[in-house]
This record gives C-alpha cells, structure tokens and sequence, in this order.
C-alpha cells in the first residue's frame, strides 16, 4: 500500500525551479490496479519515481507497507535501503523494454535476480519459468535484436515479475506497440495481476488503457486529480 | 724500430691517395658577373644550360717494402694473378693491384695503371683472404718509388710491428711508446675493444629507446583503454539506469563493469603478449645482432668487410664506391702510426702548402664541353697527388700529436657516382 502526503517535488534548473509535482497526496491500496494518465511533461514519470522508490521527494512523504517490510517512507531512506525495497518488492516496464542488447532472454531475467542472491541453477530455473509464463519459454536463448516488439516487452514483464514483486510499475507498457499487440500485452498484464494479487500501476497515454484499470488518476501540472 | 727488444719484424708503408680531376668548368666563373638583361646566359655543360662536366677518379697507392711482406699489408692477402712484389722490385714502376679494384678499373696483370702521371706495369692482382673483407688498398707499390712520387724521402705514414711472443705484446708496446713518444701505439686488442665498445654503446642506446618506447607504448595503452572505458560507460547509462530500477546497487553495477573491462585486459593482455612474442621472433629473424656482428668483424673479418659489401652494393647500383684506407692487422703484431696534427685524408699536405700535381693523357672517359674550353679528347687530365695521413721519418724523433682513427661506422659510408 502507498500513502503519498503532500509530496512535491521541485528540480533545480539554473537559478529557475521546476516543480513537477505539486501538493500530491494520494492513497493506493494493495492489489489495485491503477492508471495514471496526464499530457507530458505533467508529472507522470516523477509520480512513477517516487512509487519506485528511485527518486525522494522535497517534501512530503511516501509511505510503502508491505506484509514483509512493514511501513517504511521512501523520503527518508538511504540508498542501499532504497535499492533493497527495489530489487524485492517493486517491478518496472518500460516503454522501450531496456533489454540488455548482449544478454539472451533468459539471462535479461535472471538480472533482477542478481542482487537477491542464490544460486545460478535456481537463478536460472526461476527465470525459465516467469519466461514460460509470458509465453516464451521456446525464446530462452534469443537475443532482444531476435524477438519482436511484443515478445520483447513480454520479457520485460517476466524480469519484473521473476521476484514475485507485491508492486508492478509500468511506464507506457505499450507505447511502443501496434493495437493487437498492445492488447496482448494489456492481456498478460492484467491476467498476472488478478492471478498474483499485485498492486499494477499504469503510466498511459492510451485511454483504451486506461480503462482497463480500476481507478483512473489524472495529473497535469504537477497536480493529481481523481477521474471517475 | 727492429731494435726494440721482443720485435721480431717490422715493415713500414706509406699510404697515398692518387685523385685525378677530368673535365672542365664552366668559364662564367672567371668574370663572376651575371647576365644583364636580354644578354645570351651561358651555354656548355651536357644540357647547354651552362653546367659544368667533370669526374675525379681516385684511388689508394700503399707503398711498401717487399722485403718486409712477411709483417705488412699483402701478408694477409691472397695472390690471384701474377706475382707479389719481390725484393728486386724496389725502384721499379711495378704495381700489384688490389683484384676488385681492377675489375673495376678494367685493369689486368700485363697492363699498366697510371700513378701520378706514371705508368706502372701491373704484375698481379690480390684479393682479400677471406669473402667479408677486403685489402688495405687499391695499388701496393715499393716504398721508394712511393716516397719518390709524393716527394717524401724516407717518409712512412704506419709502421707495423710484429712481437716476438703473444705475452711480449705489453711490453713492446711500452717499449715502442718510449722509442716513439709521439706516436699513438694501438694493439689487435685495443683495435678490438674500441670497436666493440662503440657496438656496447650502440646497443645500450638501442635498449634505452627501447625501454622508453615500452614505456611510451604502456602509457598510451593505458590511455586508450582508460578512454574506451569511459565511452564504454557513457554509452551503457541507460543499461545501468535499468539495473539500478530492477534493485542493482551501485557496489554492484561498479564491480560488474569492473570485471568486464578485468577479463577484456586478460584477454587483450594475453593477445599483446602473443603478437609482441611473434613480433619479437620476426625481428631477431630479419634484423642482424649486433653482438654476434662485433665479435665477427673485429677477430677475424676486420673493418675491411663492410667495405667489400658496400662495394659490391654500390656496383649493383652501378655507382662507384668512395675508397677508404683499410689498415690490416697481423696476428700477434702492432702498429704504429704517425700523423701530424691536421692532416687529413684526400687534402692536400698542410706544410707543403700546396699538393704535388701531374699530368697524364686524358682517359676516354674525359670528355669536350660545348661551347666551354674543354680539353680535347685525348688532352691532359690533373693529376692530385697526396698523402691521407702525412708521413712522418721512420725515426725515434719526436712527432707532431699522433692521431690514429678507428672509423665508428664502417656499414653507411655512402657510394659516388
């Protein structure tokens, strides 16, 4: 569950000051799935940051409860703490899928598996089954360059998914994809969250993905309103 | 010199340089003015242009007395053709000519060469004992006739000087520095050491630069991989921001650049070490040693081994070698050679102020000039007369400073045309 209190967030430009978030506060409770949508440059992608734990806030506060962490406010976490909470309790998408170029699917997997330790034989049986569960599990051995668009975000989904996160954040999942693949991966996304009870935040510009979710946040200067 | 004690022999030789100058100069030398305007410019040479067209032939002259070959020059030559010179030749115009030499000059025993404006009967030709070296000079002539035509009477320019015993060798050098003080006194073995150390030097130079190039090399290798690592990161930042999303540490990222960039020197080093091995086979291959090239020349080929190669070199080029002095060695011998300050080999005799000069018939290579006042096919050609080193008497009197030059390089003398 987050607990977002009057987060803002201002960047330092030169002698000028951008806030991008403004005032934000916003409750999400677990097994949500949630999109947020808004023109660019209106605040979506910090919001995402400060959920992701990648980026504190200048004031304010984002508190992150979990059943194995307990409450914790990101804003005052160090570093290693905040990279701990990263690598075993939140997921990332992105538009562009961020495949290492020069690793296989499987071995793209088994990154986000690195940091929590065990062995290979493990690292790699896990890996193999979250790429069976996005339906690549004949793609184990392709380079990103030898998969599509789709197959290739389906990868992303499994090394974000391969830690059993309780959170999935997705930047533009489908920013780069036709419909039918859009809707396919919208599919996966939304299957693995009702089968795995995860909290799925959505960063869309795409209103027929938006409405897939079960609550629509709108931000737009830095502001975070509620649709309906 | 025979009265020193331990000396079993001795022979003297006086070493000559016979320079001939063929051809002519343009005469607009002689008014030193230049052309006014519309005024014809000078003509002659062989384009018209106004050039000059000469040749200056020379070529060494050791006199030498016959009686003394057993110590001398020819004791270390071999007889090709002909005869040696005898006891009886002294006062002779006879000559022994060096075999390359006359093959060059196309000269033959029963022909004659010409010496000062002096024909002397070519009674046979000698060649260097040994394939890599070569003889002390062009021409061996007796000694009297020598000192005759340079006008120098009872005048040597080296003395060598063979010990009795191996282990005397010491003392008769000591003993010939006291009857000679002036003179410089050198041994097979101080003749070996200078030429050896001047290799010891050349090869420390080459091992300081080499020391230095690795060092350079080393440096700019670590550069560039200093800079491809740098690039290398720059270019992996959005990789790193992916890992740093998916729970990545920067201790981790650190150490996995760090490892990558660990196994690519590994692999690189060892590619270095492979190619530099390689490289190093190819050069000790193709490159002489200069080790093995001074123990070589000074112990058995002595200096006259470049000498013969530069010759055959130049005459695959079809140019003609620049002659130098070669002085031989004997075995078990010194020499002793005198030198008064100043000279110089093929200039002209600085106390007689001016060199002696002959005239000869022109050879058929001497050519007209048009439009120039070239002497006639036929005419005469100048002869120069000289003495590379000025002869000093055979005696105990003291000398001008001695000087005796062992040449540092004997593989870069360069060819005339």
């Amino acid at each position: 569950m987050y607990q977002l209190t009057n987060v803002t967030k201002k960047y330092d430009q030169g002698k000028r000051s951008v806030t991008a978030l403004q005032d934000v506060t916003v409750s999400i409770p677990d097994g949500q799935m949630v999109a947020i949508q808004g023109p660019t440059g209106g605040g979506k992608s910090t919001l995402l940051q400060m959920l992701g734990a990648l980026d504190r806030p200048s004031s304010g506060s984002v508190v992150f409860e979990t059943e194995h962490l307990g409450s914790s406010d990101l804003s005052s976490l160090g570093d290693s703490q905040l990279g701990r909470i990263r690598a075993t309790e939140i997921g990332f998408v992105f538009q562009g899928f961020n495949l290492i170029p020069t690793l296989t699917a499987q071995e793209n997997v088994e990154t986000a598996l690195a940091p929590l330790g065990g062995t290979s034989a493990a690292r790699r049986e896990r890996s193999a089954a979250a790429l069976e569960a996005v339906g690549l599990g004949d793609r184990l051995g392709h380079l990103p360059a030898e998969l599509s668009g789709g197959q290739q975000q389906r990868v992303a989904i499994a090394r974000a998914l391969v830690k059993d996160p309780t959170v999935l954040l997705a930047d533009e999942p489908t920013g780069n994809l036709d419909e039918e693949t859009r809707d396919e991966i919208m599919d996966l996304l939304e299957g693995l969250w009702r089968a795995q009870g995860l909290t799925l935040i959505v960063v869309t510009h795409d209103s027929a993905v938006a409405r897939r979710a079960q609550r629509r946040l709108h931000i737009k200067g830095g502001r975070l309103t509620e649709l309906a | 010199m025979r009265s020193v004690p331990n000396v079993s022999a001795a022979a003297a030789t006086l070493l000559l340089s016979n320079s001939t100058f063929s051809g002519a100069l343009p005469t607009r030398t002689q008014g030193g003015t230049r052309p006014s305007a519309g005024q014809t410019p000078p003509t002659g040479g062989p384009d018209g242009a106004g050039g000059s067209s000469f040749s200056v032939d020379s070529f060494t002259v050791l006199g030498l007395n016959p009686a003394d070959a057993a110590v001398g020059p020819l004791s270390a030559v071999t007889l090709t053709a002909g005869r040696s010179l005898a006891s009886t030749d002294a006062g002779a115009h006879v000559a022994v000519l060096d075999a390359s030499y006359a093959t060059t000059a196309s000269l033959a025993v029963g022909g004659t060469v010409a010496i000062a404006g002096t024909d002397f009967s070519i009674v046979g030709l000698v060649s260097a004992a040994t394939a890599d070296s070569a003889t002390a000079a062009n021409v061996y002539i007796p000694l009297d006739v020598a000192q005759t035509l340079a006008a120098l009477p009872g005048q040597v320019s080296n003395i060598y000087v063979q010990a009795a015993s191996s282990t005397n060798i010491t003392q008769v050098q000591a003993d010939i520095r006291t009857a000679l003080p002036a003179a410089t006194v050198k041994t097979q073995a101080d003749l070996a050491s200078s030429v050896s150390g001047s290799l010891a030097s050349a090869s420390s130079l080459v091992s300081n630069l080499g020391l230095w190039l690795s060092l350079i090399v080393l440096a700019a290798a670590f550069l560039i991989a200093i800079l491809f690592t740098i690039s290398g990161v720059t270019r992996r930042t959005r990789e790193f921001g992916t890992l740093k999303a998916i729970g990545w540490s920067n201790g981790r990222i650190v150490r996995q650049v760090g490892g990558e960039s660990l196994v690519q020197g590994l692999i690189g080093g060892v590619v270095g070490i492979v190619v530099g091995l390689a490289g190093i086979l190819v050069i000790n291959i193709i490159a002489p040693t200069l080790t093995a090239g001074a123990s070589t020349a000074v112990q058995a080929a002595g200096r006259g081994s470049a000498g013969g190669r530069r010759r055959g070199r130049c005459r695959r080029r079809g140019l003609r070698p620049r002659r130098r002095r070669i002085r031989r060695r004997n075995p078990g011998g010194r020499r002793v050679e005198h030198r008064p300050d100043g000279a110089r080999h093929g200039i002209r005799d600085p106390r007689r102020g001016r060199a002696r000069r002959s005239r000869r018939p022109a050879r058929g290579s001497d050519r007209g000039l048009a439009g120039l006042p070239a002497p006639a096919r036929g005419g005469p050609a100048q002869h120069r007369m000289t003495r590379p080193a000025a002869p000093r008497p055979a005696s105990p009197r003291p000398a001008s400073p001695p000087i005796f030059t062992v040449p540092a390089s004997r593989r870069t003398r360069p060819c005339t045309s």
